[in-house]
């Protein structure tokens, strides 16, 4: 009798999720915290949603599978320009199961508020995922060059100071939100 | 809370690999600590662990709000993909060619 190979089966779970109700998630796509979220202890399961239907990135909804009305907005924030220094700890990489810093993508948490001048992101705690593993966790960094509230203007500045040759597209465009403007994106020059 | 009371260059163990050292009291109140752990253990002042604590709270997209945020989230996602898709201003090689040579004929 011939050996018939199956496909690994998958289980998939059914995940409540403010952004797309409810939807069914492969097991294997879900994200477990190593360590948990600052101030939310008691939740260790989330999902990665895209926040637009259209586009994969740079924003994201990290939903909690446990609690449905927990939701947090992440920026993939290396695929703004902006190049923050995280230095990682070998036990963070360890802790969650990542041979080295490339497995890990990083995201940074995104205060998003109807007022466009207070929409902001943490550069002083990024959570860092194992896409092969699955875990998470959020690292606190005592650099205090990393600002816990990086406003969205800011971040053209920022990248600006960073690229010195060419200034990023990001800068020359006017960052608007519910109509109305986040940043005049003046070219900053580089401080020292 | 255990309390226990330490002069300047005594310790405390916790668990046997935590040593927690009181290395000065200074007499404006300020006492320096000194602290030795493996170093898986993130160690940091209460102050910063709070602050990281309001700002994730803050993050913390509520279902009353979502409806509204998440349509704003979107115009800045795609803003943001538009502004990493579009080529920068100026790239360092376009400059350098642009420049014509000072020996040039022209």
């Amino acid at each position: 009798m011939q050996a018939v190979l199956k496909e690994p089966t998958v289980a998939n779970v059914s995940v409540n999720t403010l952004a797309q109700g409810t939807i069914s998630v492969p097991e294997t796509d879900l994200i477990t915290f190593a360590q948990p979220l600052v101030g939310f202890d008691h939740l260790k399961r989330f999902v990665l949603l895209p926040s637009s239907t259209h586009s994969k990135g740079p924003l994201w909804w990290l939903q909690s599978v446990e609690e449905v009305q927990v939701t947090f907005c992440l920026l993939d924030v290396f695929a703004t320009g902006l190049d923050p220094d995280f230095e990682l700890a070998p036990a963070d990489i360890k802790d969650l199961g990542a041979a080295d810093a490339a497995e890990l993508a990083v995201y940074t948490m995104v205060v998003l508020d109807h007022d466009p001048a207070k929409i902001r992101t943490n550069l002083r705690a990024p959570i860092l995922l194992c896409r092969a593993t699955g875990k998470a966790k959020q690292v606190v960094f005592t650099d205090s060059a990393l600002p816990i509230q990086c406003f969205f203007s800011e971040i053209a500045a920022r990248v600006t100071a960073q690229s010195a040759h060419a200034p990023s597209a990001l800068s020359r465009m006017p960052l608007t939100v519910g109509g109305v403007q986040v940043s005049t994106a003046k070219p900053q020059p580089a401080r020292g | 809370m255990l309390i226990l009371a330490r002069r300047a260059n005594q310790s405390i163990v916790i668990n046997g690999e935590l040593t927690l050292t009181v290395l000065e009291v200074g007499r404006n109140g300020q006492v320096r600590l000194g602290i030795s752990a493996p170093r898986h253990y993130q160690i940091y002042r209460q102050e910063l662990y709070d602050e990281i604590m309001r700002e994730n709270r803050t993050a913390l997209t509520s279902d009353a709000t979502f409806a509204s945020l998440s349509a704003d989230a979107e115009q800045l996602g795609a803003l943001l993909a538009a502004a990493r898709a579009a080529p920068p201003l100026v790239s360092p090689a376009a400059s350098a060619t642009s420049v014509p040579a000072a020996s040039s004929p022209h």
